[in-house]
This record gives C-alpha cells, sequence and structure tokens, in this order.
C-alpha cells in the first residue's frame, strides 16, 4: 500500500507537470506568406512595394492606349488598314484627329492613368497606415510617399497633356467620385504637388533609383510640365521652366551619348540620358512589344522572332523626308527592300496586293498609296528606333525613355528662345544635341519656330512629345498627308463616354 | 481485402449480432475510450461483421451505404481515387466539408494510417448535440474509427489472402473508323481499314491481391499485438494501382489492482501508388479511331511513333500512358500513448498524447516525345514533396457519484492541445533531356539535371488548436437521460479578435419502455438534443492582410518581386458554426431481435468562410476573407435490423434496410446578388456555366435553358419561360430570364439494404446500394454527341440513346445533357464456407469465400457510373491541371476525365491457428 501510494504522487506530479505545458498560445505565425508586420525592413523592401505603381508603366510599350494615341494622333505615325487588319476605324480617327468618346483606346489610355493614380494613391494610403499600425516611422515611410505624390504627378502630367480637363482623386479612401476640373486647375495641382515633394525625392541617381522618380526625374517633369504652361493655363513660364531644366544639367549626373541610337540598343539599361525610364525585360518586366507593333508579318524572318508581326505601326513620307541622308536619326525607320536573317535572302510576301508596285519582295516606302481604304501590306516605313534582339519573343529587353537629357536640353533652348529670339545660349543647345546626329557637324546658324519643331521631331520621335510640341507651336490642327485638319478644340481627347455614365459630374471636353 | 479476417474472428453469428445491437440501441462514448453509452444523441455504430466487402483498399469504403446520414461516393473505380464523405448533408463551402476522424482517439488522424483490415468499428457522431465535444472541428460531424485491440486469453496467428479481378463495367459507344470519317473526320488510317478502338486500348483486367497476418498474446497484465499487411491493387485503366505495406503494433497492460491502465501503440503505413493518368480514358473515347495503335510514318516521329494530331485538348490516350509516368510514394505513421489512473473511487485521470507523421513524394514525368504536357515544353518534370506532422494531448478528469440509489452523476473536464506543422514544396522543370520514364522517378536528381526553367511552389504552415471541455451526464433509474456541457475553443487560424469560440450541447431522452414498464420492449427512447458545432478556417492566414508578387520592380540592377497586398486583414474572421437541433427515437425488441430507430433534423451553418471580392477603395486589396455564407438544412435518417427473419439450428437469416434523406438550402450566398458556378471549359463551352446559386434556393439545381424540340433544319427551339415572347440566352447574366432549374446534383433519398444468410457451413452477405431522384450533367453528352458542329469534328461522337442525328445546333448547357441518375446497385455479395475443425486442433478456423462487387446496377443514366457528384472539381482542358479545390456548391456534373467504373469478383482464405 505504502508503494501504491508513492506511484500515486509520482503519477500526480507527472499529470501535473503536463498540466503545466498546457497551452493557450494561439498566436498565427505565417511561414509562407508575407504580411505587412514582418515585411517593411529594408529599402529593397519599400521599393518592391511602390514598384505596383511603376509596374503600371509597363503598359507605356504596348499596342492599344495612352503611348499609342500620343503617336497616331501626332503626324509622325500612323497605321493604316491593310487588307481586313486594323480594321477598327479608331486609329485612323485618331490620325485625323477625328477620335470618340466611346473607341476602345480612349477607354484604355483613361484607365491605365487613373489605374496608376489609383496604385499611387492606394500605396500613400497603405504606406500611411504602416505608421498608424506602428509598423515603420514616418521617418522612413515618408521619401516613399513623396515619390509616389511624384509618380501621381506624372500621371496627372499626361491627363493634363490629352483629356486636359479631368477629375482629380488623391485620396484613396474618398467617397465621392469627384468631377471635372479645369485644365489649368489641373496644372496648378500638379504644380504644387511637385513644389511639395521635390525636397523630399532621393537624389542619388544610381541603379537603386533607376526607373523611379527620384529628384531629377521630378525635375524633368517640372520642366516639361512649364514647357507647356502657356499651352494648358495661357500663361507660359519659360523662366521657371530654364530653372528645372538648369537643376538637371548642373547636376553633372546626366549627358548625352555618343552615339544617338545607343540610346536605343536592346541593352540600353542605365543611359546617361536617361532621367526616367521605364525598364522593361523580355521576361521580368513585360510589355514592349515594338517590334510586334510594326514590322511586316515576313519580317518574323529577319529577327528569328517567335511569333509573328502584327504589320501595324509605321511613319509617314512628309515627316520622314524632314531628314535628310546625313542624319545618323534617319535610321529611326525602316525601309527598302527586306531581307531575311542571313541578310541576302529577299524578304517575301507571298500575300501582296497584285498590284503593289514593288512586288513580292517585301519593300517598305515612306509613302502609303490608299490610306483610308487599305494600304498596301509593304507599305510606310517603319519604326526601327529600338533595336530589335534576334530571337526576341513578344517582349523587348530595350528601356523606354520617359524624360531624356536631349529632350532636356532642347526644352532649355526652347524656353530661351521663347523669351529671347536670338539668344545664342539656345542655339549652342540645339546644336550640341543636333550635331551629334551628324558626322561632320551640321550646326544650325538660328533659331526659328520651323527648325526648332523639327529638331525636336527629329530627336524624339515615337518618345511621345510630337503631339505636345505640334500644339505648343500652334500647328497642331494644320493639314497634313492624311489628316484633312482640325479645329483646336481637337487638341484634347474626347473624354470615354462610359466615364460620364458612371458619373454624372464629369463633363465631355468640348466639341465631342 | 475484405474484412474476413474481422468477420472470422467474430464468426459466431450471435456474438455478432449481440455486438450490433448493442451498439444500435445507444449512443457512442464520446471522449477517447471511456466506454460511457449516452442515449440522447443522434450516433450511427457499424461493426466489423456488418462492413461491406470486396476488394477494398480505403477504409472508409467499409461503411459506403451501411449508415444513415453518412454519405460516402466516389465516381468511378480509380485504386487511388478518394471518397468524399459527408455528414447530414453540407455545413461548409471551403472549409472543411468532411467529418472529422477520430483514429483510436486521436483527432484529426488520416484513415490511410491503416489497412481496412485493422479496421473494428465506425461510429459516426451525427448531430451537434454530439459534435460539438470537438469544438472547432465538429461542424461536418465526426467519425470515431477504433482498430482491433483484441483481449486474448492464449496466443493466436491469424491469416488471410484474397485475390480480386478488376473487369471495366462499361464503356462509351462511339464511331468506328468509317463511320468517323463519314461524319467528317479526318482519315489517319495507312491503309484503309485500320480501327482502332481506343477505349481497349487503355483499359486492362486489373489484378489485385491482399495478405494478412495478425499476432496477439496475452502479456503481464493484459495484452501485445501486431499486423502486417500488404496489399497490391490494380485499378482498369492501364498503369493505375497501388502497393501498400502496413502494420500496427498495440498493448495495453494495467497496474496496481486495475487501478492505472496504459495502452498505446504504434501504426504505419507505405504506399506506392501509380497514379497513373485517369483522364486516358475520356481522350481514348474521343481520339480518332483511324488512327493506328502505332505508326512509322515519319510525321509521328517528333512523337515518338505514336499518331498526334495537333489539335486542342486532343492527346493519344496510349502515348499519355506509355511515355510519361506519374507515381508518388506516401507514409506515415502513428503513435499513441494513453494513461488512465483511478485516483479515489469514482474519480479517473486520464491523458492521451499521440504523434502522427506524413511524408509525400510524388514525382511526375511527360516525355519530350509526349504531346500531353510534354512536347511544347522540350519534356517536363514535377516533383512533390509534402510532410506533416501532428502533436496531439488531451487530459481530462471523469468524475462518476451516485445520488441516493437510482442516479448517478458523471462529470468531466479537461484540456486538449493538438498542433499540424506542414511544409511542402512543388517543383517543375521543363527542357528535359537524355530521360527515360523510369529514370526520371528517382528523387531529385533528375530535376537537378534539365537544363530549363525551374519553377516552384512552397509552402510551410503550423496550425494550432487548444480547448478546455467539460461535461455532465445524468442517469437516473435508466428512464432518464440528460446531457449538458460546453468546449471552448481556439484555433490560431481565426482573427485575432475572434480567436476563441464556445460550443455548448444539450441533449436529453427518456426510455419509456422502462418508465411503463413495456415488457415487450428492450428499449423505447425518445431523445431530443441541441447543439453548436464549430469549423475552423481551411488554411492560415485567411484573417491576415497577404502581401503577394504579381510582377517584378528593377532595383540596384536585377529584377525583384514587387509585393502587393492581395487579401485585406479581417481580425473578426471568425469560426463557421453549425446549430442543430435532432429529436430521435430508438427501439429495440428484447434480445435484439429487431431494432430500429429514426432522427429527424434541423440545422443552420452560419458564419461559412467565403472568398469575397470587394471593392477597391475602401478596400486595399480585391479579396477579403469573411464569414459571408448561410446554409440551412432538415433531414430525416431510419434504420432498421430484423436479426430474426429466419433463425433455426441450420439457418439464420437477417436484414437491415438504411434510410437518409436531406435537403439544404442557401441562406446567404455570400455575394451582393445572385451567381453562376461551374465552366463546362473548352473546346467551345468556356462561358456557360452550371449551376445558380441564389438566395433561397435549394443547393444542388442545375440552370440552363429548356429545348422543347428542333426545328425542321435541326435548330434548337428553346422554352421562352419568362413568357416575354424572346428567348434570351445570350449570356450567363440573363440567368433569371429564359433559364430555369434544369435538375439537381443532389440526391432525394439514399438506401442500403443489407442481407446476411446461414446455412449450415455456408454463410452468403448481400448488399445493395441505391441514390435516388439525383441528376447528372453529362458532359460527355454536352460536348461530343453534337453531330453537326465543325469545331468537334475531330473528335469522335459520343453515342447514348440520345444520339439525335439532326441536330444542327451548337453545344450549350441545357436541360438535354441533364439526365436522371437514380440508381440501385448490387454493390457486393459475398458466398463462403467455414470449415469444421475440432476442438484443441492447431488449426481453430478455416473459411474459403467468393464474392463480387458492382455485379450490377439499375440505372436510366447514359454515363458510366451514376454516382452522384457531391463537388465539383472544375474542369481541365489541354493539358491544364485543376486550379483550385474542388467546390461543394456545385454538385451533379460528371466531368470528362471521370475514371471507368470497375466490376470485381473475387477469392478469399481466411484460417487461424
Amino acid at each position: 500500500m505504502q508503494n501504491i501510494n508513492k506511484h500515486f504522487k509520482s503519477t500526480l506530479a507527472l499529470f501535473g507537470l503536463l498540466a503545466t505545458f498546457g497551452c493557450t498560445d494561439l498566436e498565427e505565425t505565417l511561414y509562407d506568406k508575407k504580411t505587412p508586420e514582418d515585411f517593411f525592413k529594408t529599402e529593397k523592401d519599400y521599393v518592391s512595394a511602390v514598384g505596383v505603381a511603376y509596374a503600371n508603366l509597363y503598359g507605356l510599350g504596348n499596342h492599344g492606349g495612352f503611348f499609342s494615341l500620343q503617336e497616331i494622333s501626332s503626324d509622325e505615325v500612323a497605321i493604316p488598314l491593310r487588307g481586313t487588319d486594323w480594321g477598327d476605324q479608331q486609329w485612323i480617327d485618331a490620325h485625323r484627329h477625328d477620335m470618340k468618346p466611346d473607341q476602345n483606346g480612349v477607354g484604355y489610355a483613361w484607365n491605365w492613368l487613373y489605374g496608376g493614380i489609383f496604385q499611387c494613391n492606394k500605396l500613400i494610403h497603405q504606406l500611411e497606415h504602416l505608421v498608424t499600425n506602428g509598423v515603420a516611422t514616418a521617418a522612413v515611410v515618408n521619401p516613399y510617399i513623396a515619390e509616389m505624390r511624384a509618380l501621381r504627378a506624372l500621371y496627372y502630367y499626361w491627363l493634363l497633356d490629352t483629356f486636359g480637363n479631368v477629375p482629380i482623386v488623391t485620396d484613396y479612401l474618398a467617397e465621392d467620385n469627384p468631377g471635372t476640373i479645369q485644365r489649368a486647375d489641373v496644372f496648378a495641382f500638379v504644380e504644387q504637388e511637385l513644389n511639395e515633394v521635390l525636397p523630399l525625392l532621393n537624389k542619388t541617381v544610381d541603379a537603386t533609383t533607376y526607373g523611379r522618380m527620384h529628384y531629377y526625374a521630378g525635375q524633368a517633369l517640372q520642366a516639361k510640365l512649364y514647357l507647356n504652361a502657356g499651352v494648358y493655363t495661357g500663361t507660359p513660364r519659360w523662366a521657371d521652366c530654364r530653372a528645372a531644366c538648369d537643376e538637371i544639367i548642373n547636376s553633372g549626373y546626366f549627358a548625352l551619348k555618343d552615339k544617338y541610337r545607343d540610346n536605343f540598343i536592346t541593352d540600353n539599361q542605365g543611359s546617361a540620358e536617361f532621367i526616367f525610364a521605364v525598364p522593361f525585360d523580355e521576361t521580368f518586366a513585360q510589355g514592349f512589344n515594338l517590334h510586334q507593333m510594326t514590322l511586316h508579318y515576313s519580317a518574323q524572318a529577319t529577327y528569328n522572332l517567335q511569333q509573328q508581326p502584327w504589320n501595324g505601326y509605321c511613319s509617314l513620307q512628309e515627316f520622314y523626308n524632314l531628314h535628310d541622308d546625313a542624319d545618323e536619326r534617319k535610321k529611326n525607320f525602316i525601309t527598302g527592300p527586306q531581307f531575311a536573317a542571313d541578310g541576302t535572302t529577299p524578304l517575301l510576301d507571298p500575300l501582296a496586293e497584285p498590284n503593289d508596285p514593288d512586288g513580292p519582295q517585301v519593300n517598305h516606302t515612306p509613302e502609303i498609296e490608299f490610306f483610308l481604304s487599305g494600304a498596301f501590306r509593304q507599305a510606310g516605313a517603319r519604326i526601327g528606333k529600338y533595336e530589335f534582339k534576334n530571337g526576341s519573343g513578344q517582349n523587348l529587353n530595350n528601356d523606354m525613355p520617359v524624360f531624356r537629357y536631349a529632350d532636356i536640353l532642347l526644352t532649355k533652348a526652347e524656353a530661351l528662345w521663347r523669351e529671347d529670339n536670338n539668344s545664342a545660349q539656345a542655339l549652342d543647345l540645339v546644336n550640341q544635341v543636333r550635331n551629334r546626329a551628324y558626322e561632320p557637324d551640321q550646326p544650325f546658324n538660328t533659331l526659328s519656330a520651323q527648325n526648332l519643331l523639327t529638331e525636336r521631331g527629329r530627336e524624339m520621335f515615337y518618345e511621345g512629345t510630337r503631339r505636345q510640341d505640334l500644339i505648343r507651336f500652334g500647328v497642331y490642327g494644320n493639314p497634313t498627308e492624311f489628316m484633312p485638319g482640325s479645329e483646336p478644340c481637337k487638341e484634347l481627347w474626347p473624354i470615354p463616354r462610359v466615364q460620364m455614365n458612371f458619373t454624372p459630374n464629369i463633363i465631355q471636353n468640348p466639341c465631342y | 481485402m475484405k474484412n474476413s479476417l474481422l468477420f472470422f474472428f467474430f464468426l459466431s453469428w450471435g456474438f455478432l449480432r449481440g455486438l450490433l445491437a448493442q451498439q444500435t440501441s445507444a449512443g457512442a462514448p464520446a471522449f477517447g475510450d471511456s466506454a460511457q453509452f449516452s442515449a440522447t444523441s443522434a450516433v450511427g455504430r457499424l461493426a466489423a461483421g456488418y462492413f461491406n466487402r470486396g476488394n477494398i483498399t480505403d477504409p472508409v469504403l467499409l461503411a459506403q451505404g451501411k449508415i444513415a446520414g453518412l454519405s460516402i461516393t466516389r465516381p468511378g473505380s480509380d485504386p487511388n481515387g478518394r471518397f468524399v464523405t459527408r455528414v447530414r448533408g453540407l455545413s461548409s463551402r471551403t472549409s472543411n466539408t468532411e467529418p472529422l476522424i477520430v483514429l483510436n482517439g486521436v483527432p484529426g488522424a488520416s484513415l490511410y494510417l491503416i489497412d481496412p483490415d485493422d479496421v473494428v468499428s465506425f461510429t459516426v457522431l451525427k448531430d451537434a448535440s454530439a459534435t460539438a465535444m470537438y469544438g472547432m472541428r465538429g461542424a461536418s460531424g465526426v467519425i470515431l474509427v477504433e482498430t482491433r485491440k483484441d483481449r486474448p486469453d492464449r496466443l493466436y496467428v491469424e491469416y488471410g489472402a484474397q485475390l480480386a479481378i478488376d473487369k471495366n463495367a462499361g464503356q462509351y459507344k462511339v464511331n468506328n473508323a468509317a463511320e468517323f470519317i463519314q461524319a467528317g473526320g479526318q482519315d489517319l488510317s495507312p491503309n484503309t481499314n485500320t480501327d482502332t478502338d481506343w477505349q481497349d486500348a487503355v483499359l486492362r483486367s486489373g489484378i489485385s491481391q491482399a495478405h494478412h497476418l495478425r499476432f496477439g498474446a496475452p502479456v503481464g497484465r493484459g495484452a501485445v499485438q501486431a499486423a502486417l499487411h500488404y496489399r497490391d491493387a490494380n485499378g482498369i485503366v492501364r498503369e493505375t494501382g497501388l502497393q501498400q505495406f502496413s502494420g500496427q503494433l498495440s498493448f495495453h497492460q494495467s497496474f496496481w489492482k486495475n487501478r492505472l491502465r496504459l495502452s498505446g501503440g504504434l501504426m504505419a503505413t507505405q504506399r506506392q501508388a501509380d497514379y497513373g493518368f485517369p483522364e486516358a480514358f475520356h481522350y481514348a473515347a474521343t481520339f480518332n479511331p483511324s488512327a493506328p495503335l502505332s505508326s512509322t510514318d515519319p510525321q509521328w516521329a517528333p512523337f515518338g511513333g505514336y499518331v498526334q494530331p495537333q489539335l486542342f485538348d486532343y492527346f493519344n490516350p496510349v502515348a499519355m500512358i506509355e511515355q510519361n509516368a506519374n507515381r508518388g510514394q506516401t507514409d506515415r505513421w502513428l503513435g499513441n500513448l494513453e494513461a488512465n489512473l483511478e485516483l479515489f473511487r469514482g474519480f479517473t485521470l486520464a491523458t492521451h498524447v499521440a504523434q502522427e507523421h506524413s511524408h509525400a513524394f510524388n514525382g511526375e514525368y511527360y516525355a519530350p516525345e509526349s504531346n500531353y504536357r510534354g512536347y511544347n515544353q522540350q519534356g517536363s518534370l514535377r516533383r512533390f514533396d509534402g510532410k506533416q506532422t501532428s502533436r496531439f494531448w488531451e487530459t481530462r478528469g471523469e468524475y462518476k457519484l451516485h445520488l441516493g440509489a437510482h442516479t448517478t452523476l458523471q462529470l468531466t473536464g479537461g484540456y486538449a492541445w493538438q498542433q499540424f506543422d506542414y511544409e511542402a514544396a512543388d517543383t517543375t522543370a521543363t527542357g528535359v533531356f537524355g530521360l527515360d520514364k523510369t529514370s526520371s522517378l528517382s528523387e531529385y536528381e533528375p530535376l537537378s539535371l534539365t537544363p530549363g526553367y525551374t519553377q516552384g511552389g512552397y509552402s510551410k504552415g503550423k496550425n494550432t488548436l487548444a480547448a478546455f471541455f467539460g461535461r455532465a451526464q445524468v442517469n437516473f433509474r435508466d428512464r432518464y437521460f440528460l446531457e449538458a456541457g460546453l468546449r471552448r475553443e481556439g484555433s490560431n487560424r481565426l482573427g485575432r479578435n475572434q480567436r476563441w469560440g464556445s460550443f455548448p450541447f444539450v441533449s436529453a431522452g427518456a426510455d419509456f419502455s422502462k418508465i411503463f414498464a413495456l415488457k415487450k420492449l428492450d428499449h423505447l427512447t425518445l431523445r431530443a438534443g441541441y447543439g453548436v458545432a464549430g469549423q475552423q478556417p481551411a488554411a492560415d492566414g485567411l484573417s491576415r492582410q497577404v502581401l503577394s508578387s504579381f510582377y517584378n520592380v528593377y532595383y540596384n540592377g536585377d529584377f525583384i518581386p514587387g509585393y502587393s497586398p492581395s487579401t485585406n486583414e479581417n481580425p473578426d474572421l471568425k469560426w463557421e458554426q453549425k446549430r442543430e437541433f435532432n429529436i430521435g427515437l430508438d427501439v429495440a425488441l428484447p434480445g435484439n431481435k429487431l431494432t430500429a430507430s429514426v432522427d429527424f433534423f434541423s440545422n443552420s451553418s452560419a458564419d461559412l468562410i467565403y472568398r469575397i471580392q470587394v471593392p477597391q477603395p475602401p478596400n486595399i486589396a480585391a479579396v477579403t476573407y469573411a464569414n459571408a455564407i448561410e446554409l440551412s438544412g432538415k433531414g430525416i435518417e431510419a434504420s432498421l435490423q430484423w436479426n430474426t427473419i429466419l433463425k433455426s439450428e441450420n439457418t439464420d437469416w437477417s436484414a437491415g434496410i438504411v434510410f437518409s434523406r436531406y435537403t439544404i438550402e442557401v441562406d446567404k450566398n455570400g455575394a451582393d446578388a445572385p451567381y453562376m458556378v461551374g465552366y463546362p471549359g473548352a473546346p467551345g463551352m468556356c462561358c456557360a456555366q452550371y449551376a445558380l446559386i441564389r438566395d433561397g434556393d435549394p443547393l444542388g439545381q442545375l440552370w440552363g435553358p429548356v429545348r422543347k424540340g428542333l426545328n425542321n433544319t435541326g435548330m434548337p427551339i428553346y422554352e421562352d419561360i419568362n413568357r416575354d415572347g424572346t428567348v434570351s440566352l445570350a449570356s450567363i447574366d440573363v440567368y433569371d430570364q429564359d433559364q430555369t432549374r434544369i435538375g439537381s446534383g443532389l440526391p432525394k433519398f439514399e438506401l442500403g439494404f443489407q442481407n446476411d444468410l446461414r446455412w449450415r457451413s455456408f454463410d452468403l452477405n448481400f448488399f445493395f446500394r441505391g441514390t435516388f431522384g439525383h441528376d447528372l450533367m453529362h458532359e460527355n453528352r454536352l460536348f461530343y454527341e453534337n453531330p453537326a458542329s465543325a469545331m468537334f469534328t475531330p473528335y469522335n461522337r459520343i453515342q447514348t440513346k440520345y444520339f439525335d442525328p439532326r441536330y444542327a445546333g451548337s453545344n450549350r448547357v441545357e436541360n438535354t445533357y441533364v439526365e436522371k441518375a437514380s440508381f440501385f446497385r448490387l454493390d457486393n455479395l459475398t458466398l463462403g464456407y467455414a470449415f469444421r475443425v475440432a476442438k484443441g486442433k492447431w488449426l481453430k478456423k478455416a473459411r474459403l469465400y467468393a464474392g463480387g462487387q458492382n455485379l450490377f446496377t439499375i440505372t436510366s443514366y447514359t454515363g458510366l457510373d451514376p454516382e452522384v457528384r457531391l463537388a465539383d472539381p472544375g474542369n481541365t482542358d489541354n493539358g491544364a491541371r485543376y486550379s483550385a479545390p474542388p467546390d461543394p456548391f456545385l454538385t451533379g456534373i460528371d466531368r470528362r476525365p471521370t475514371y471507368p467504373l470497375a466490376r470485381t469478383f473475387l477469392l478469399g482464405v481466411q484460417v487461424g491457428f
């Protein structure tokens, strides 16, 4: 009995011991998922998080929306009807300054721009939340909030430039859909935002800030904003424009490349001329499809492309003829007889129209016959500004500059010239850019509206500035090859009809 | 193999019936092994002698059709296919819809730990007044599974063996080569008379065998026993099957004049599965019959000499099986130890600890020549490597005291804790060179040799549950019974504001045979109960804001994943809860000549977790996991067992019948508006949907237009259901215009009918199972019956009695393809002969038997298996994989890739020493 009692006690003790292990801790630890609490630790984590707003920019390089309309509504690019391909009237209409509020491209452009704004607003909200939740301090988070506001300002600048009178949304949680704001007020908003955030932006220019809205990207945006201030508000701001350009020029971070075309090679990442660029990658950052958009179907064999190109985008004869043969930038166009990858086998188009005088060998002529009724499959100079890597898939590796140093030099030159038509400094700046394209140099002796605009046209081809430049120089509505002339109100795009269905206080632009 | 050995062990018919009677007349132990019966809740028990018999590799099949309220279904006869198990319909959508398995007292254990031969009983806790004791995991019912724990008085050895053959029970009638070409199909024959029966080419007779060896002996003040099992099962589709070794060791001992009792065991199973390609049969039915089995034509050389036209969702089924491999091995073990200590008279302290571990390693190989998942990626390899460990600990005290002479009160209270750790990697590589089908499956090495792009998924997590529980049971003169209790349980998967839930229950019973001293009855017990049972979320992190990467961002020379919120935080995410009221009546004649019981239940399942789409803003992500769905259910279950239909010295006949019926209504569908679910898939049917989920509608309805007939050009004419003068079928958004309910995937009732006969040394056992009132969308007809559509010309035509050559329309989800699928089936039949053995001889028992499974089915359904489909896996086309777990809100879809049904014949022997 003694013995049993002893066992009893030890057994009791054992149960007691077990009971103390009794655990009611039910904290949930996630091992294969990330949560804000365990994520936001390093600079890299923040870059990863704000990246969603930048990833929206991958939409800049493909067909169908904002960038397509910027290009096609200018005189430098068009998509003619080719057989039954490209038969949706909207691209012809866009080129003829006759866009309609219910065309797809208009809607895509609007949605893409506001999609970027939405992401910025959401990230600002998310970042502010990190501070209120105690995950991070305001000192750590504020520069990223400023960066998101700067990127948002870029989207609003694009809206200001194209749709003009648009609503402004800055609060992620705003419940009411805001109504249309006049273009001048949108300008004021972008200006004020930039003034507020510029001092907070990162002044480092290296691989850690490449492709992000750092201080100089913000200055470039400001320069372009002030360059067009006269168009946007009626009041030019040339001195402010110059000041912003000087911030960039005097920083010493940026310089012209020796060779113009080096800016557009496959491996153009980190070009010293890029102030702000979209870093595309064929695998990790897909969306740049220019080779598919512009090349002839048969040109698959020229570049050993994995997929057949779409035979769409091309330039126009009048614009092409602005280039003389000595101009390096004439290589921005693919013209003449085309060959397979070996360079000798003629590229054939078995489906070439029988009445095409060029016959079945693919031969791109700058002249486009029958633009409205159905152009020849081979017609039109193709956009060869970017290097097309041999063997490319649907997506290119080339980065796409949004703000380039040459543009800033020309911008400053124009601001100087606008204030003083005889500015020697302006002439010098333009010639810096122009001479690079010639061997030997072929400098201008004087500047005029005509040669400034055409120089910008040659330098900035397919970089999304031509429409804006034509408007600023007051010639956007003048007739061109296939555009019969347009009223000034067509300088703005129509607000997508569906937006007005959603929100009654959004107002359509005049003449739509 | 059947429970033939067990059956043998209990060969005494009297004993067997006694066992069953004991179990039907009363409730079940609700805690571990405390053999305390309560006569207050709805509990179904099934003992070994009444199990299904046949070539059974999955323990749960032993109980199919045998317990009212327990549905166990699996269309087709894939040896590796899993059964869907449900208790009383459905009470969850995204969380666990299947009952909690409690194996020898260890909750959450896998039934695949054991060989079916080791099971001795199933006890199904059906109503929430019984399952509330399992708290956070009880809402979908609970099945207590006990393995054999004999108390032998001498050393015994038993051996059983069974040989079975699976034959194809039916295949599709399709066009022969001439008819196929006549109908516009491409002639691929090297000479004009090739006519290949592709279904035959992928089917075979599947030979299976099973061996069971069992020892037991008394040791000290208790016993030790061990069992070893080997089985090799082969399905009727080539290269599908499994081999399984399992072993079990258990002991029990008592000390200190039985005041301390220890018991425990170790069980382990290794299963090597040849998952193969069950979908090969579907591709066989529709493949070009003019193509030869193999070809030397150079155009097919890139495909290894298999004829392989490049068409959508079109795979040479023989090539699929012969070129590729899909195999795996799963190792599982469970060890447990239980101690009961009687501290003083009436008070027992008990503790139970257990650990379970499983490790699954699966490999897939697709040859570079294989058009199925291989050719376009220069071959591919896949490895899944996952392991899970669960640790369980429960301590409880039980105090039984007598209040006066006739009343007992039993109090139970305790604490339980369980943690599941899991980790898995799923890796795919493409660009596979220099491997063959066999070498490709040797662990990871081939993966490391592939030059191609490798992508992987990874998961790791921890699920912790902790609970306190208490219960009081009163028994007044064996006439009145009262039981009430509460379990308070928490789970780490819940929102941080809702981590602990309370699960109360109360139930009562009165035995009128005792109250009114009815001599002719053993029992006449009326019982009623109410309880609240719960269900925890299906996965970790559902209540948290989770950051996921959908794109890449440039940073410092590299592209890094860009993380953004993919789900919103929901700190109030709580457990799902089912409230249920049950009322039942049990009747038993003295000596258990006849027992019967009937139960009615009514329940509501609220706060069911669903992935809801939310607007952004104000939300930071588009998805929130929320308690959004509500269901309610009603049903009736009845069972009757008559043990003395015939009873004499040479002859016994007993029979039993079980019946169950339930209906479920969707009270809240989890969205703001009605919505459709279920895509048929491609080709051509990508955008139609099958079922409408709408508040107030019954669960299980199929939805679509009603075809009235064909016009004289063969175009279908549809019913103008809303009588507005036009038939609007343009899109799924018009579900409420000219579409209506065209069927129900859920049955009206289920039936099981069992007979046990003995004549001298012969025994005969047969079991019919029927499911009635459900419909099936016959997808093979929906896609491949159309005689007109050019899109389907390359596919061979499925021809049933419904085939109409005049039809000139396109394929559409409509009533025409929904068929009544009620069936009544002779599920299994066994005839045995037991040799007479003299007392005292070394041979104690010997029995031979022969039998069959799925011997015949009465049904009007034209597909291969009319079995009800309780959850839809979704569509897979063109080599894609299932992308989401099966949806239990979509029922009644007979999907195209279903494994065919087998008919089984078997022979077995059992000996005991």
